[in-house]
């Protein structure tokens, strides 16, 4: 099931140790190359991940980096983002995190 | 003072190499984090970008430098340098001056890199930014002042570095395997990692101590790598005084 890009929808996914990967859900980016915003409430065992916009084609926007607990992002458009295609955040791990994280919180594609 | 340099003199050439392989990956790995992420502050390409290579930190301070401390002891080159001079001596200047050399290869690297990353970051100024280094260990020093916050930050990891060398020169001393003398300070530090992170201490953790803004402000304190570090100096401690009791055991 895809959302609408305009509205905020929820995640809850774990991110794979050692520089590995989660992903959110499909949303339906509303606006050409428009930035992103991501509510993170929850980022398990003090640890930071990062996070992009991604299309389901794999293209996908800068890294934002550092994502923590309780704090505002923006996430990165991408050019070639058109209005319409399926947008899904990508969080991923240090090198350094052993261990899987648990993210948790919301994040529109606008 | 002789020997000591003598020390630094047979060391220089791994020291040197090492130190240019970890110069280049690094500058390497800032480069890529400076065009892929978001950037806010000068500093931050070698925050993103000295996160990867830091995994390897434990290696790059070990290998190069305990390799030949190994073959002294391995080919007994030890037992006729006690023909000239005391062999506890020697062993001392060896190690004093092979983590002079370390301390001061890690801290030039860190701070080429950082300088390097304050020239070619194009930081993009974001009403949201302000809070996001403010909160950590001196932020608003790396925020503001990245190349005083440098020296400070160089210092401190060459020093950690140092450290994870001397554990390093203590396991070529006493393990008479080659594979696990050079793989036993990193294999100690991955395995540090995974426990302190499985019971949720990883704040405490040594690789917390020497990674930059590795966790969430609020784990990051000065006193919780203060106590990472002084742990890891007792754990050196009683690697040297079970070792060095066992060694004698055999003896007799």
């Amino acid at each position: 099931m895809a959302y609408a890009g305009a509205e905020y929808s929820g995640y809850s996914t774990t991110v794979g140790k050692i520089n590995g990967s989660g992903y959110t859900t499909y949303e339906v980016k509303a606006k050409s190359g428009a930035n992103g915003n991501l509510l993170s409430y929850y980022v398990g065992g003090d640890y930071t991940v990062d996070a992009r916009m991604q299309e389901s084609d794999g293209t996908a926007g800068a890294w934002t980096r550092n994502i923590d607990d309780d704090n505002f992002y923006e996430l990165d458009g991408h050019v070639k983002h058109m209005s319409g295609d399926l947008v899904r955040v990508h969080f991923s791990n240090d090198w350094t995190t052993l261990v899987s994280v648990q993210v948790e919180g919301y994040w529109r594609s606008n | 003072m002789n020997l000591t340099l003598n020390a630094v003199k047979r060391q220089a050439l791994p020291g040197l190499v090492a130190g240019v392989l970890y110069l280049f990956f690094l500058i390497l790995l800032i480069f890529r984090r400076a065009s892929d992420s978001i950037v806010h502050y000068r500093i931050e390409p070698y925050i993103f970008g000295s996160k990867p290579i830091d995994f390897f930190f434990p290696l790059i301070v070990t290998v190069p430098f305990a390799f030949y401390t190994f073959h002294l002891k391995k080919n007994h080159i030890l037992d006729y340098i006690s023909l000239r001079t005391p062999k506890g001596r020697f062993i001392r200047t060896h190690i004093l001056g092979t983590l002079g050399l370390c301390f001061v290869i890690v801290f030039l690297v860190n701070i080429i890199a950082i300088s390097l990353s304050c020239r070619i970051a194009a930081p993009i100024p974001s009403e949201y930014a302000s809070s996001l280094l403010k909160e950590h260990i001196l932020g608003e020093l790396q925020m503001e002042e990245p190349i005083v916050f440098a020296f400070l930050w160089a210092t401190h990891k060459a020093f950690i570095g140092s450290l994870i060398c001397l554990f390093a020169q203590i396991s070529a001393l006493f393990i008479e395997n080659f594979f696990l003398a050079m793989m036993l300070p990193f294999a100690y530090v991955i395995l540090e990692n995974f426990f302190t992170a499985v019971l949720q201490l990883s704040r405490f953790s040594l690789t917390t101590a020497f990674v930059l803004n590795r966790l969430s402000p609020r784990a990051m304190s000065i006193s919780h790598i203060a106590v990472a570090v002084l742990g890891f100096v007792f754990i050196i401690l009683i690697f040297f005084y079970s070792l060095n009791r066992v060694l004698k055991n055999e003896k007799y």
